[in-house]
């Protein structure tokens, strides 16, 4: 039992290894020999344009449930003008970035790893090193810096909609004038905030693209193969944005401890 | 033109090639014949490096494939196409830019209409009209897609052809065009290597059969000593062959 644990947990290990270096070769690609910009525009599209409206709608309503809880909270401690600021700073650092992941993992995520498992188990891969096309190049490289792009953009547009979102509902809820609302986000998003929530959702840009790709780039077996491949595929994106938000707060955390803040 | 010389290539514990040895002179045509999951794929897949050896070597021109670098391996693959059992055509991408893919990546034609001619030349040689061009793979029907994928490594310019099994799960009428095409290309100077379960096609095409069993060679004949071999898989491979009816 413990035995068979080790063992899954080594290969889990393993496979994100893997992933990991995966992920780092096709950016040292991007590195020295850049994206063809037609097909980074393609897949700047399918990964980012097409994900703004779900942005929008979860965003918003983010926004929203941010300011009631914390409402909730802050009224405890004579606080709740300051709700604008606690939200937002929240948001940045934490809620976005993860849920951004989250809607990139079952937007993009699924699909590229269906397409790229799809063309690797029908030889399409193959053919492309056959013809003198690096694959790396031509089908990896886009999708992930793509990723990378859309998780950061999307996140500054989910933000402002989210500001918009629980500043509408503390109005309407708690007849908090707006522009209070606002002015409170000075106050408690710091530059450190920014960077936090920025620095999180290249990061999980990366994972996630880097999954993606992998788990379809190197999928067997079919078109059974390719769609245990998707599963496996979403849920270590989901797994492994949790355990990545994790240890970056934590490394964030102790380093700002450390520079006395 | 290719030479094995004891490759072998196992996948873990398993041992696909197990000092396979085998040579094709340029302008033969050579059919592979064996049993289905004995190697048959993975043998052209070294050819071409989408698979590495784990020991033994393969000699291409009489140079070894284990010395070449990535650029070396590109003029290798110019020279040498592999035509998939799937037509692995990108279905993302028309016919046009399909054929096309080749002749940029090697960087084959002096301008776009120097390409256009390349590609409408071999849409013809295999028997396809122009108009298909703007088509997408998926539109089309699945033994056109192969044949399309037979004008995408002859738009290279390449002097050796792998076929892996050209005329599995087609119609008699398209096999027997498959079939034809491949004998055309043959006698016109290519080098063709053919690996296939069709022993029909076999007797009527190649002019050496080869058997891959037990992970290595184990019988090279021609159609016309093949009929006095003994060997047990060759015996039944030709049995199967003379019940169909021609086609
Ligand atoms: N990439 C691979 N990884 C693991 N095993 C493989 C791989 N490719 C082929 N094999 C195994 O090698 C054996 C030979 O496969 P293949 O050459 O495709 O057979 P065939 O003669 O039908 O073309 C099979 O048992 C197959 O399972
Ligand atoms: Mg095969």
């Amino acid at each position: 039992m413990l035995a068979r644990f080790t063992e899954n947990l080594k290969s889990k290990v393993e496979n994100f290894g893997a992933v990991l270096r995966f992920g780092f070769q096709a950016l040292r690609l991007v590195a020295t020999e850049g994206v063809p910009p037609r097909l980074l525009t393609e897949q700047l599209f399918e990964c980012g344009v097409k994900a703004i409206p779900t942005t929008l709608v979860s965003g918003f309503f983010v926004g929203a449930i941010m300011a009631i809880q914390i409402e909730l909270q802050l009224r405890n401690f004579g606080a709740e003008g300051a709700v604008g600021g606690v939200a937002t700073s929240v948001t940045i650092r934490n809620v976005g970035p993860v849920l951004i992941g989250f809607i990139l993992v079952g937007k993009v995520g699924a699909l590229t790893t269906a397409v790229l498992g799809t063309m690797r188990v029908t030889d399409q891969i193959d053919a492309l090193t056959c013809l003198g096309v690096d694959p790396i190049r031509m089908l990896v490289a886009p999708r992930l810096i793509a990723a990378i792009i859309s998780c950061f953009l999307l996140l500054t547009i989910g933000l402002i909609v989210s500001v918009g979102g629980g500043s509408a509902l503390a109005w309407l809820n708690f007849g908090t004038n707006p522009w209070h609302y606002i002015s409170q986000i000075p106050k408690f998003v710091s530059l450190e905030s920014l960077l936090t929530g920025g620095f999180k959702s290249l990061a999980f840009g990366t994972l996630l693209g880097s999954v993606a790709c992998y788990q379809g780039y190197w999928a067997t077996g079919g078109a059974a193969g390719v769609g245990k491949m998707v599963r496996k595929a979403a849920i270590n994106s989901l797994v492994g944005i949790i355990v990545a938000d994790f240890f970056i707060s934590w490394i964030i955390s102790h380093f700002l401890r450390g520079i006395g803040h | 033109m290719i030479e094995f010389v004891n490759v072998t290539k196992r996948f873990e514990a398993q041992a696909v090639l197990e000092k396979m040895s085998l040579t094709i002179e340029k302008g033969e045509i050579v059919f592979l014949i064996g049993r289905s999951g004995v190697g048959k794929s993975v043998s052209l897949k070294c050819l071409v490096g989408l698979l590495k050896l784990d020991a033994g070597e393969i000699r291409f021109d009489g140079r070894s494939t284990a010395e070449l670098d990535e650029k070396e391996w590109m003029g290798l693959r110019r020279r040498c196409s592999l035509i998939f059992q799937n037509p692995a055509l990108i279905d993302s991408m028309t016919i046009y830019d399909n054929l096309a893919l080749g002749i940029r990546a090697m960087g084959l034609a002096a301008s776009r209409s120097n390409e256009r001619g390349l590609i409408e030349r071999e849409i013809a040689q295999v028997g396809l009209d122009l108009s298909l061009l703007k088509r997408y793979p998926l539109e089309l029907s699945h033994s056109t897609q192969k044949r399309v994928s037979v004008a995408r490594a002859l738009v290279v310019g390449s002097e050796a052809l792998l076929f892996d099994e050209p005329t599995t799960g087609l119609d008699p009428i398209n096999t027997a065009r498959i079939n034809q095409l491949i004998e055309g290309l043959g006698r016109a100077g290519r080098t063709i290597w053919v690996v296939s379960h069709d022993m029909h096609c076999a007797l009527a095409v190649a002019d050496r059969i080869l058997l891959l069993e037990g992970a290595h060679i184990a019988a090279d004949l021609t159609p016309k000593t093949i009929r006095s071999s003994n060997h047990p898989l060759i015996r039944q491979f030709l049995e199967e062959a003379d019940a169909r009816p021609l086609h």
